[in-house]
């Protein structure tokens, strides 16, 4: 460690000296820290903003649960109940917005992760 | 590393018999390191548009990418393949986005096919120190 003080945790079976790809932990870098998780249930068409006070645009993912009980990630366009759904996320400064994108009367579940870090 | 290591576990959670799901941190397992958040910017010509961002690093990265729904929205959606821009249920456009890195030319490619022609995406890539392969 030449350039700078802190702590690192190499990968099992390399070196601590090793490069930084090859470390489990680094205080150089950021992990992503989660700040909020959930699920939420929405009944189409409808839509849902899930608040947080960051203040930012935080990185985030989110994921649909379609008919068959598969999980895939949202935006995204498949065919369930015999209907194209447009499931959609999108996030601001001061909210996860999720929109079901079907007109069908059928309810999917949504599984969101918002980390700390930013985004913009 | 069998019998050492860092554990952190989560509130309420013996650290001696916590599972992985149950910790904070482990040493024993790679944690996600943030190399950098890039910004680029897709102006689809006629029906369609990329940008390329170079490799920041010297093998391929693990990458999530991001684009706003209108150039200036403030708007972020992930760049999911086949991902559909659809606006507000109001403003839908038909148009797909892709997100990949490309080992022939060492980029990250984005683009967007349909939309409107002259519009601009904004799109935000957070690089990540860990190999993709």
């Amino acid at each position: 460690m030449t350039e700078y003080y802190g702590v690192k945790v190499s990968k099992d079976g390399k070196d601590i000296t090793d490069i930084d790809k090859e470390m489990s932990f680094s205080s150089k870098y950021r992990n992503l820290t989660v700040y909020l998780s959930g699920t939420v249930d929405l009944t189409n068409p409808t839509t849902t903003t899930i608040a947080h006070t960051l203040g930012y645009v935080p990185i985030f993912l989110v994921w649909i649960k379609k008919s068959d009980n598969n999980y895939c990630p949202v935006p995204n366009s498949f065919s369930d109940h015999s209907v194209v759904h447009h499931p959609e996320a999108y996030m601001t400064d001061t909210g996860l917005y999720l929109n079901t994108g079907c007109d069908t009367s059928v309810t999917h579940t949504f599984k969101y992760v918002i980390f700390y870090e930013k985004l913009v | 590393m069998s019998n050492y290591g860092i554990k952190i576990s989560k509130d309420g959670y013996d650290v001696k018999t916590a599972t992985p799901d149950q910790l904070v941190y482990s040493s024993k397992y790679s944690n996600l390191k943030i190399f950098g958040v890039y910004t680029a910017t897709v102006t689809i010509s006629g029906t369609a548009g990329f940008t390329t961002i170079a490799n920041p690093l010297g093998y391929p990265p693990l990458f999530m990418a991001y684009f706003d729904v209108s150039h200036g929205s403030g708007k972020y959606r992930e760049m999911t393949s086949p991902g559909t821009i659809y606006y507000d249920l109001v403003d839908y456009i038909p148009a797909f986005c892709l997100a990949e890195y490309n080992s022939s030319t060492d980029e990250l490619y984005f683009s967007v096919i349909g939309g409107t022609d002259g519009q601009q995406y904004d799109v935000k890539c957070v690089v990540f120190v860990d190999k993709l392969y």
